[in-house]
């Protein structure tokens, strides 16, 4: 017996469809096109009437606008370079990947994290990026071969919107989540971590979100696409992977109102105040309060603020190979407070940060 | 409803089917495949690019779907899952049957690595030449000949003599195998 491959391909697609079979269900894909062209439609809307704008006041606001504008396409750029189209990359010559995971995005259930690798990154009111990173090798049938890219050389990262990277982040350092994590690490007295790290963990790592042409300027809000690439994995082949989705949001600059005698060295993320109570010394003494945000990296931008005012590490949970999950608990300390910060997924709010103050 | 909502829901009630079963060659099974071709049809009527009647969307959507495919390692992972379903190398005499041929077929192009499993569907069921399989998967011409003849000789083995897929319009490459 012989085959005819291409009768056989197209009797496979399009031959009869088995009765009973039900039709593919469009519900779910109609609301998530709608969604990212509204997406799409309003950051056009937003350029368009900044453009406006810049006629009606001037020549420094014309050229502040085209500062914070999005390079056009550079014709002959590096496949990955500011300016370069997206599909210069090209695709992963070989059975190798890379998985990029998004701080905050995945769900902690009783036992295990769980995430989707090929997920979005998140929704971000700031403009830092938290991922961690694997690359994924195709060792024969049936079996795969994970690595974790040292944290000097990570993956590359390219954000594309419209074909086109529109940054190029970098370089990459640890989160202040990660921070604690390898604090802890070094100082586990279990011997669990004789060496420190788990150099088998996916470490999470933040780069900066800046456009491309600009002096360090944020990208606008809008729907991108994240591609990641590496050398490393590979000896000769460049190793791509992607598109991500990101969405960056509109930044929320309100400060939460505070009741009177909540410690000022205490930077909260803005936000909508939940709650704010402050204990009465019979079982414990300080502050409990918790604040709603927008997004998915209001634990990321909470622990910045706590580390842009002088909070260090003090200790962190080590949870499912060292990602950080959505209610891991990170404990951060100054001169005078001790702080315990801790996430979930709010009811009203994408994210709901909960603060434990208490002085030292 | 908007004019792609039309084109959408055209395009599914009369291809879906048919965009499922083309996905399904490469993933091997029909709820990956569906996961596919979701994935494929929000980027493609995303894009607002004017898709104004169904047959050139469908033409764009298994574009996508291709894309998002070669993207995907959690599939490729379920896929390495799925190797073990290997038909064999024994093939069965007796007279054209369509069905098991589509079923062997199944079979046999879930044993392939993704990017010669790519390739396979784009030459025999998309009929592009070397070249544009080359342009389309961002590989060299010589690189798509390898890949078509290591296919070939792999899918050879479960389902037999495949004397069209034998009269490619390259040369193909020896791969220093016997058989």
């Amino acid at each position: 017996m012989s085959t005819d491959l291409s009768r056989a391909l197209h009797d496979a697609v399009d031959g009869p469809v088995a009765a009973g079979r039900p039709a593919l269900d469009t519900t779910g894909v109609a609301a998530r096109i709608r969604r990212r062209r509204a997406v799409r439609a309003g950051v056009r809307g937003t350029v368009g009437l900044g453009a406006a704008g810049a006629v009606a006041l001037g020549a420094a606001t014309l050229a502040r606008s085209d500062a914070a504008g999005l390079p056009a396409a550079v014709p002959g750029a590096e496949p990955g370079a500011c300016g370069s189209a997206a599909e210069s990359l090209g695709s992963t010559h070989g059975d190798a990947s890379i998985e990029v995971v998004g701080a905050g995005v995945g769900v902690l259930s009783a036992t295990s994290w769980q995430y989707d690798s090929r997920g979005p990154l998140g929704s971000l009111q700031g403009r830092e990026l938290a991922v961690s990173f694997t690359t994924v090798l195709d060792a024969g049938p049936g079996a795969t071969a994970e690595l974790v890219p040292s944290l000097d050389e990570p993956p590359h990262l390219a954000v594309v919107r419209d074909g086109i990277v529109v940054s190029v982040p970098g370089p990459a350092r640890r989160t202040p989540a990660q921070e604690a994590v390898d604090s802890q690490a070094r100082l586990d007295p279990s011997g669990l971590n004789p060496g420190g790290h788990d150099a088998s963990a996916p470490r999470e790592l933040v780069v900066d979100l800046a456009a491309c042409g600009t002096d360090g300027e944020p990208l606008p809000p809008g729907r991108y696409d994240v591609y990641a690439w590496t050398d490393a994995a590979s000896p000769g082949e460049r190793v791509v992977d992607g598109p991500w989705e990101l969405e960056l949001l509109e930044r929320a600059s309100t400060p939460v109102p505070l009741p009177a005698g909540f410690p000022a060295d205490v930077p909260l993320v803005p936000g909508e105040l939940v709650e704010a109570v402050e204990l009465d010394g019979t079982t414990a003494s300080g502050w409990l309060v918790t604040v709603g945000v927008a997004g998915t990296d209001g634990r990321q931008r909470a622990l910045r603020a706590l580390a842009d005012a002088g909070y260090t590490a003090a200790s962190a949970e080590l949870l499912d190979g060292g990602r950080t999950p959505q209610s891991g608990l990170t404990t951060l300390l100054d001169a005078q407070h001790v702080v315990e910060l801790s996430e979930t997924v709010g009811t009203r709010h994408d994210r709901e940060l909960t603060y434990r103050i208490r002085e030292r | 409803m908007a004019d792609w909502e039309h084109v959408l829901d055209a395009l599914v009630r009369e291809r879906g089917a048919a965009l499922v079963r083309y996905a399904a060659l490469l993933t091997g099974g029909t709820a990956e495949a569906e996961d596919l071709v979701q994935e494929a049809l929000v980027r493609a009527f995303s894009q607002g690019r004017p898709l104004r009647e169904a047959h050139a969307a469908e033409a764009y959507v298994r574009r996508a779907v291709l894309t998002v495919f070669l993207d995907g390692y959690r599939r490729r992972r379920r896929w390495s899952g799925v190797r073990h379903l290997l038909a064999g190398a024994e093939t069965t005499d007796g007279p054209e049957d369509a069905s098991a041929a589509r079923a062997d077929v199944h079979a046999a192009l879930a044993t392939l690595r993704p990017r010669l499993r790519a390739c396979v569907v784009l030459r025999y069921y998309d009929d592009l030449t070397v070249p544009e399989i080359a342009g389309r998967l961002g590989l060299s011409d010589g690189t798509v000949k390898r890949y078509l003849s290591d296919a070939i000789h792999a899918l050879e083995g479960a389902l037999g003599p495949l004397p069209v897929a034998r009269t490619l319009d390259v040369t193909l490459l020896p791969t220093g195998r016997t058989r």
